[in-house]
């Protein structure tokens, strides 16, 4: 699905992303996680061409993005970000037909699949008219989801959609997230700093530092064989009281 | 208010002379008054200690409303029964009467909320058009002015409004994409807003007269221009000076309504597949209209006030009423310029606050 070859950008001198090659399969649910300023959103902002490469290649289904036009490419990707976006002059309803009303749906077509989605992130019937700034933090990021799923797109990347949340309304949209996930097949990038929320979601993890790839694994493949003394402090495999002793 | 009130009675409510020229005897409201105008007045004072309920801010504006209207029909009924059987007579409304009719006001835009404001507003323009038409105002100087020079009057009244339209719409076909372009480029902004901020300071006589030279040497060097209406004095330098004065408001809040867009915002639409045309005219422009609804008010209102100097350069315009009426010191004259100023910003203000309050729904 997703495939980044040797990618390199830098930014303000500074490298964010140093030669890295990573592959997505169709159907995965991908968590990058690292620590702050790993290079995990600038990574996935390459996926819809928020961000352009310096060096390297970047392919979504088998074709560089590169050749591909950004507006076209990014309607058919699905788009999450931790702050939500949501526009705050339009209704629920009306936000999350953003991408239908881009791609000139039928207006039946848009208020059935509207219906569909609020049920589907089980947003209220009577939240439709609602503006963004009457909703909880919890149901505009439930607007946010069902934004990007609007157009019933194969690819979703989610920017740390759930780290403003309250741990029991996180945890609430993470199974319903996996749900979704595991009923619609669909691939998924999820940027998280939430190691408990990698763990438990994705189907494989990479894992960043210094915008290298540490390493890929599934989640027992990462805690089982770590690949270096790194990944495993992350990880919190390693106990304060056998770290060696200063002299 | 009370004292406002005090120092009404004490006034002279209505000055009278016997001709344009002479100067006028001042008559007190108590000379006057009609046992009807009591009622309004007791309300008014009631309305004070009364508590802020919806039902009260009415009946007190209400009230206040109809206070001012029939001091204006007893200032109308006295000057007619003084003109009676001598037409050069003039009798002008007095200290007493505007202070009145200020306290008035006052109480009133006190009462003012969202739909008793309008209604009291236009309870309050039938009432005047009713006094108007009914002919009981018209032997009131004031009036007397306006019969004298009713062509003069409309025409003066049409070149404002022409000139502050003929201001106003390239002020904001120059300043909105100028705007546009501030909130895009800090550098440009950076540049553009001293410049602006200092034409500002410029007084608007001095600008006027600054611009007589440079045009009129333009019109002379390309006959062209002067053919499209260019030219050192009149018309020209007026509307320019004017909408120099229009760009700041209008430009400045372009650019604070643009950049207060939210970040994540914009980073959503363009993540969604919007074209930068899409995310500027549904996303950037919508949540920046209130903003710059706000800065085209301020323009507005300041272009209807200021175009009142512009007659000292051949503009025309009401201005050109309160000129002559201060060179001949006739009062009332220049009343009758800056009475219709006083309105015409009004309406422009409440116009602009209307539309800003359709789109904040």
């Amino acid at each position: 699905m997703i495939e980044f070859r040797q990618v390199g950008m830098r930014l303000g001198g500074r490298r964010v992303i140093d030669d890295l090659s990573l592959h997505i399969a169709p159907g995965e649910f991908a968590m990058l996680i690292g620590p702050s300023g790993a290079g995990k959103s600038s990574l996935l902002r390459m996926v819809n061409r928020l961000l352009e490469p310096d060096r390297g290649q970047v392919l979504v289904g088998g074709r560089p993005v590169h050749e591909q036009a950004p507006e076209a490419l990014r309607r058919r990707i699905g788009y999450v970000i931790q702050s939500t976006g949501l526009f705050p002059h339009w209704t629920v309803a009306q936000n999350i037909a953003t991408v239908p009303q881009l791609l000139r749906w039928p207006a039946l077509r848009i208020t059935a699949r509207t219906d569909e989605l609020m049920a589907l992130l089980h947003l209220d019937e009577g939240l439709r008219e609602r503006y963004p700034h009457q909703l909880s933090g919890g149901q505009q990021q439930r607007v946010g989801v069902a934004r990007a799923l609007a157009a019933d797109p194969d690819l979703l990347l989610l920017d740390e959609p759930f780290a403003a949340l309250d741990p029991l309304t996180r945890g609430a949209l993470q199974v319903e997230l996996a749900q979704i996930q595991r009923a619609s097949g669909k691939t998924i990038v999820m940027v998280t700093h939430d190691l408990n929320e990698a763990l438990s979601l994705a189907s494989r993890i990479h894992l960043l530092d210094g915008g290298r790839l540490l390493q890929s694994g599934t989640p027992l493949e990462l805690i089982t064989r770590p690949a270096s003394p790194e990944v495993a402090t992350f990880l919190g495999l390693t106990r304060i009281d056998l770290q060696p002793r200063g002299p | 208010m009370v004292l406002g009130l005090a120092a009404a009675l004490g006034l002279s409510f209505l000055s009278h002379a016997p001709n344009r020229l002479a100067s006028g005897r001042g008559i007190a409201l108590t000379e006057l008054a009609p046992v009807l105008l009591a009622l309004p007045v007791l309300l008014l004072l009631v309305s004070l200690f009364m508590p802020l309920s919806r039902r009260w801010q009415l009946a007190s504006a209400a009230g206040d409303a109809a206070l001012l209207l029939g001091l204006l029909w007893t200032a109308g009924d006295a000057a007619t029964h003084l003109a009676e059987g001598a037409p050069l007579a003039r009798t002008s409304l007095g200290a007493g009467f505007w202070v009145l009719a200020a306290v008035c006001l006052l109480a009133i835009a006190d009462a003012m909320l969202g739909w008793i404001a309008a209604l009291v507003a236009a309870g309050l323009a039938g009432g005047l058009a009713v006094l108007l038409a009914g002919g009981s105002l018209d032997q009131l100087a004031l009036m007397k002015e306006y019969a004298n020079r009713q062509e003069l009057f409309h025409d003066a009244l049409l070149r404002h409004l022409q000139i502050v339209l003929t201001t106003l719409l390239p002020a904001l076909l120059i300043g909105l994409p100028l705007g546009v372009a501030a909130a895009r480029s800090r550098r440009l902004g950076q540049a553009l807003f001293p410049l602006l901020n200092l034409i500002q300071t410029i007084p608007s006589i001095a600008l006027f007269a600054l611009l007589i030279a440079p045009l009129a040497l333009l019109a002379a060097a390309w006959p062209l221009l002067a053919g499209w209406g260019l030219a050192g004095i009149g018309l020209a330098p007026a509307v320019l000076a004017l909408l120099l004065y229009s760009l700041l408001p209008i430009v400045r809040s372009t650019a604070a309504g643009l950049q207060q867009v939210p970040a994540a915002v914009l980073d959503s639409a363009r993540g969604m597949g919007m074209t930068a045309a899409q995310i500027f005219w549904r996303v950037e422009l919508p949540i920046a209209l209130p903003l710059l609804i706000a800065g085209l008010r301020v323009s507005a209102v300041q272009t209807v006030g200021l175009a009142v100097v512009a007659a000292l350069i051949g503009a025309g315009g009401l201005g050109s009423l309160i000129f002559q009426g201060l060179l001949s010191s006739a009062a009332d004259l220049v009343l009758l310029g800056v009475l219709p100023v006083l309105a015409l910003a009004l309406l422009v203000d409440a116009l602009f606050k209307g539309v800003a309050e359709v789109l904040a729904r």
